[in-house]
């Protein structure tokens, strides 16, 4: 349809001019500051997500133990990370699935619980920022039933302006990852009578297990 | 002057009268939760002002903007299509569904695609569309348009959505909403894993990554760009931005806005397709960039601003006309003070003039109390331009006729005029009786109250404000 993109430039250009669109910025490092756990447990907890706050990694493993067993779960989905290598979750349940697995959709639709690594922690909010790759699959923080983010300290994006510098940082070139979410809370609606109900299509349990070492 | 379409919805929109309570609680609850998030963010006014300001700089440069746009979307294996109307939009999309032989389309929530009819047209080609945000697959089984930018499904209460899943999913009456929303939940489950296409539309597109910004609750739109293999965004040229930077500006404010969330559940950037060794995602992506009277409008500078609006629904929640009337009488996906200033604009481009615009009579309903612009995050003076818009459709659709327009503005204009026509009122027809029988003015007039009060001439006003005052314990 080249005619039509023509058509609308032409018609833009005569309304408005040829216009400017700044060269982008280079890559940037991450805007992490210091942990801001307090901010986090708040807007997170106003989301309707839960916030574990583990005082090392040992706790963390306990923290985690408890969750598989409170939602009884023995299928989990779990990204390859060497966080979660590091806790070894992938021991904690009878079954995993792995990035990669041929059927990972269907699967992950059926498991009680996905467990992923954050890539930043958004305090403004109290959000978990993932990133799309390989090893770490979009669907394992959607479609089973509990998503827990494991989220390690000095990951901490303090406020949505600095989304910015944090998708430049997790570019390559200008080219940011095929996705990026930033969850907030477990999914939720309000379309009937303003209602809010907790878990629609995506997970019911939103659960930030967070690391302060 | 008979009642047009517009006037007939609205009567009856104002008789019903569960409509009337479904309306006035959903707007409540609506601005609750945006003055209780606005609470928790202490510099509202300086990023309207940054906002606003973001948007007037992408619309102004809008040629360079899409262009780098399409450029990034192409190195992410993307494909960008461009459409001059809504039809050519749907036939684009139609085609992309049969070159990729698509049966099954579920859709994340688009005003733009109710703005082109598309799911009529994919229906005609012979794909099935599902919509997916419980609000717009309430109304599609109702087979309904929506009636409300965020809460499509606001004019419908518990009972009638129970009864809807019972006909149409074969499930038990109930009044538990969040067992309904289980239902809900379990049957389009079933759609999002059998679906091939993902069509949704974008909150924001960015120029510098060219990414697209998705904001949502219920995941619905993470599953339609998740599970199918292919993910069509659709939206309009004026979604665009520069940078990072302009896209956060607007983020800050979409949420808290609408619904007082810092952020949506889900906010997603999504650029181009999965890439080499990602097993989800789709494979395929389009965006599709809908101009559909757009450019149009940003060559009249005056009406600029209203493609800045950033589609929060703010304006609609606090303007007492929607509470009246309800999002279907507008006749237009857009409805509420925004709806009124997009829904006759985009229309002109369809060769509809000001004088058969069918939207011209929405700016007309409003009654410039001027909410809507004290909650815009974008700073949209959406009394101001209505005003402008009822100039341009004077002749289309203004409820008064020239003559007594041409009178009332002498009597305005000249204070002398006014006095005496006043006085002369006051003590010779109060009540305006005999004005009513009057060849020609008598008519107008009784037109003209068939939906109104009229003025009460008996005392001056100056001596009514001053009683007002002392009742109301001399606050004013």
């Amino acid at each position: 349809m080249s005619s039509s993109r023509t058509d609308i430039l032409k018609s833009l250009t005569d309304a408005l001019g040829p216009g400017l669109c700044p060269e982008p910025k280079q890559e940037t490092a991450p805007p992490f500051s210091h942990n801001q756990w307090e901010r986090v447990r708040f807007m997170a907890e106003r989301a309707g997500a839960r916030f574990i706050l583990a005082a090392n990694e040992v706790e963390a493993v306990r923290a985690l133990y408890e969750l598989v067993e409170e939602f009884d779960v023995t299928t989990a989905g779990i990204w390859n990370h060497p966080l979660l290598e590091k806790l070894g979750v992938a021991d904690m349940v009878d079954e995993v699935i792995r990035p990669g697995d041929p059927n990972a959709i269907e699967r992950l639709a059926e498991a009680q619980m996905g467990i992923t690594a954050a890539h930043g922690i958004l305090a403004e909010s109290g959000s978990v920022l993932v990133a799309a790759s390989p090893n770490t699959p979009r669907a394992t923080s959607l479609l089973p039933a509990v998503h827990v983010a494991v989220v390690p300290s000095g990951i901490t994006v303090p406020s949505i302006s600095m989304l910015a510098d944090f998708i430049r940082s997790q570019s390559a070139g200008t080219m940011p990852p095929s996705a990026i979410h930033a969850i907030t809370g477990p999914s939720s609606t309000g379309d009937i009578e303003m209602h809010v109900v907790k878990g629609v299509h995506g997970p019911v349990q939103c659960i930030i297990v967070a690391i302060d070492e | 002057m008979s009642a047009s379409p517009f006037i007939t919805r609205c009567s009856k929109a104002v008789a019903d009268k569960r409509l009337q309570r479904t309306l006035a609680s959903a707007q409540a609850v609506f601005r609750a939760n945006r003055a209780r998030g606005m609470k928790l963010f202490p510099h509202f006014e300086q990023h309207r002002d940054t906002a606003c300001a973001v948007r007037m700089r992408c619309l102004e440069n809008l040629p360079a903007i899409l262009e780098r746009l399409e450029e990034r979307i192409v190195e992410a294996s993307g494909t960008v299509h461009w459409a001059r109307t809504g039809a050519e939009a749907n036939a684009i999309i139609a085609d992309i569904a049969r070159l990729a032989d698509v049966k099954k389309v579920v859709k994340g929530k688009s005003m733009v695609t109710e703005e082109t009819g598309l799911n009529d047209a994919l229906a005609a080609a012979g794909v099935e569309a599902v919509e997916t945000d419980l609000g717009e697959y309430i109304v599609q089984l109702a087979e309904e348009p929506p009636s409300h930018i965020v809460a499509p499904a606001a004019h419908k209460d518990r009972h009638e959505v129970s009864q809807l899943f019972h006909e149409h999913l074969g499930e038990p009456v109930t009044d538990d909403i969040p067992e309904m929303t289980l239902m809900a939940r379990r049957a389009l489950r079933k759609k999002f894993l059998e679906a091939d296409m993902g069509i949704t539309g974008a909150n924001v597109l960015v120029a510098e990554t060219g990414s697209v910004v998705l904001v949502e609750n219920e995941g619905n739109i993470r599953m339609s760009t998740t599970v199918p293999r292919i993910h069509v965004a659709v939206a309009g040229i004026d979604k665009a931005v520069a940078t990072l930077d302009d896209m956060t500006a607007l983020l800050s404010l979409l949420p808290r806005s609408c619904t007082g969330q810092a952020l949506s559940s889900y906010t997603s950037w999504l650029t181009g397709s999965r890439r080499l060794g990602e097993e989800d995602g789709a494979h395929e992506f389009h965006l599709v960039l809908i101009d559909n009277g757009r450019s149009r409008l940003l060559s009249i500078p005056e009406l600029r601003p209203v493609l800045s609006c950033i589609r929060c629904g703010a304006c609609v929640n606090v303007c007492p006309v929607y509470a009246r009337i309800g999002g279907h009488s507008y006749g237009s996906p857009y409805s509420g003070p925004m709806g009124a200033l997009l829904a006759p604009l985009l229309a002109e481009s369809d060769g509809k003039d000001t004088r058969d615009n069918p939207f011209a009579a929405l700016p007309f309903a409003c009654t410039s109390c001027g909410a809507c612009k004290e909650v815009c995050p974008v700073r949209i003076d959406h009394t101001g331009l209505l005003q402008k818009l009822r100039e341009r459709y004077a002749a289309a659709a203004s409820p008064m006729p020239r003559h007594v327009a041409r009178g009332a503005r002498l009597i305005m204009e000249h204070p002398g005029f006014y006095r005496a026509a006043m006085n002369s009122v006051r003590r010779l027809d109060p009540e305006l009786k005999i004005a009513q029988r009057l060849p020609k003015i008598g008519k107008t007039l009784t037109s003209w109250i068939v939906k109104r009060q009229l003025p009460r001439f008996k005392t001056p006003f100056s001596a009514r404000w001053k009683r007002i005052k002392r009742n109301s314990g001399g606050q004013s």
